[in-house]
């Protein structure tokens, strides 16, 4: 039988340009790694929300996303570097979307993505190396804080012969 | 410990301990701050400190490394478990470890 | 073979009502958890004040709540009865999940005190 588990890391944001490497251990039982999912908890700073129009109308106007920055894994096994992805907001979650003169969408009400990315790597590399890094001055100048929190989904052999 | 006796030491030490050829290696560079303290989660692990740095702490479940404290009678390079670095001085240090890490 | 081995995990409490959570883990060559123990440099602290969930392989074998004070030994129990018998427990991981909240109790006045579990084990030897 196979269990599927989560290891949660969180690690805070508060410097523009801020590059956070970080180490994640990885249980014995893990056979396999098989999602990785990013999380994000806004602290301080206003992120630039484009103004909606006086006037409602249908939105078909495609807006700029804001990057905040972007993960990478390395396993130590023959897998090495494994996984990149872009920490992204979405601005154009009411894109041709009109309910939103009722009900404007938000990041947390429209989500775009709720499942982890799928990968498969060998549970073997004990540790995996991650590096954050953050980009968010270049599209905002003011200050700002957020908290990432990563996730690592692990798939285990369960010996039921207990 | 320089890293020419450290790169004989590791193989020698994991073979002691049952490992053999199952385990990586990592080079880590910390700078630590004025005062700051740092905490290494490193159970079954090993962190095999590189070059002398002084005005530092280092206390882990294998000993301790602090080179101006007169009470310690022996000095301890290679650290495991818990280990808590703390930066006396009054300025920024550089500490340089290579990590072992024992495979699954 | 089978050697007895006693492993020792320490977390520091700095705080009054602080909670506070840390995974240990144990070696690879250790094959059973037979028993563990809780002390501190300030028993009456953790024995008027402790609670812990304690977790082994992401087994929980004591939940939140479960007094500190049931899991000392006084000077008068016999050495070899001082741990608590947990039977055989496949450590599998090998992770320890301590999560340790003080509680004020009216009567002591906090200060810093360490609080150490015990963990009484079985190693493979390759002798």
């Amino acid at each position: 039988m196979k269990r599927e588990s989560v290891i949660v890391t969180n690690f805070l944001i508060d410097r523009p340009k801020q590059i956070k490497l970080f180490q994640m251990k990885i249980p014995r039982e893990a056979e396999n790694i098989i999602g990785i999912e990013m999380g994000l908890t806004w602290i301080t700073g206003i992120p630039p929300v484009i103004a909606p129009p006086l006037e409602w109308a249908l939105p078909m106007d495609i807006k700029r996303n804001l990057v905040l920055g972007e993960l990478k894994f390395q396993s130590y096994e023959k897998a090495n570097m494994f996984y990149t992805q872009e920490l992204v907001i979405n601005q154009n979650t009411d894109t041709a979307d009109f309910t939103s003169k009722f009900f404007p969408p938000k990041a947390y009400t429209h989500q775009y993505q709720l499942n982890e990315e799928p990968i498969k790597v060998n549970g073997n590399t004990t540790i995996l190396q991650g590096v954050y890094r953050d980009n968010f001055s270049d599209q905002f100048a003011g200050a700002y804080s957020y908290i990432i929190r990563v996730y690592v989904w692990l798939e285990a052999k369960i010996d039921q012969s207990n | 410990m320089t890293v020419a006796l450290a790169i004989e030491y590791i193989p020698r030490r994991m073979m002691d301990i049952g490992v053999g050829m199952n385990y990586y290696l990592r080079f880590r560079h910390f700078v630590l701050r004025a005062g700051e303290k740092i905490e290494l989660n490193a159970d079954n692990q090993f962190f095999i400190l590189v070059d002398e740095v002084s005005e530092v702490l280092i206390q882990s479940d294998f000993g301790l490394y602090d080179l101006a404290d007169p009470t310690i009678n022996e000095q301890s390079y290679e650290h495991q478990g818990t280990i808590s670095i703390y930066n006396y001085a009054p300025n920024s240090t550089h500490i340089r470890f290579i990590q072992v890490i024992p495979k699954n | 073979m089978l050697k007895p081995v006693k492993k020792r995990f320490d977390i520091q409490i700095t705080s009054a009502n602080q909670n506070i959570t840390k995974t240990f883990e144990l070696d690879k060559n250790i094959k059973s958890v037979k028993g563990l123990l809780l002390t501190s440099d300030k028993d009456d602290l953790l024995y008027y004040r402790g609670s812990q969930k304690i977790e082994i392989n992401k087994e929980e074998y004591f939940p939140d709540n479960y007094e500190s004070k049931l899991l000392m030994s006084g000077i008068n129990v016999s050495p070899k009865q001082r741990y608590y018998d947990l039977g055989n427990v496949n450590p599998g991981n090998g992770s320890i999940r301590l999560v340790f909240q003080d509680t004020d109790d009216g009567r002591t006045v906090f200060s810093a005190y360490r609080v150490s579990l015990y963990v009484d084990c079985e190693m493979e030897d390759a002798i």
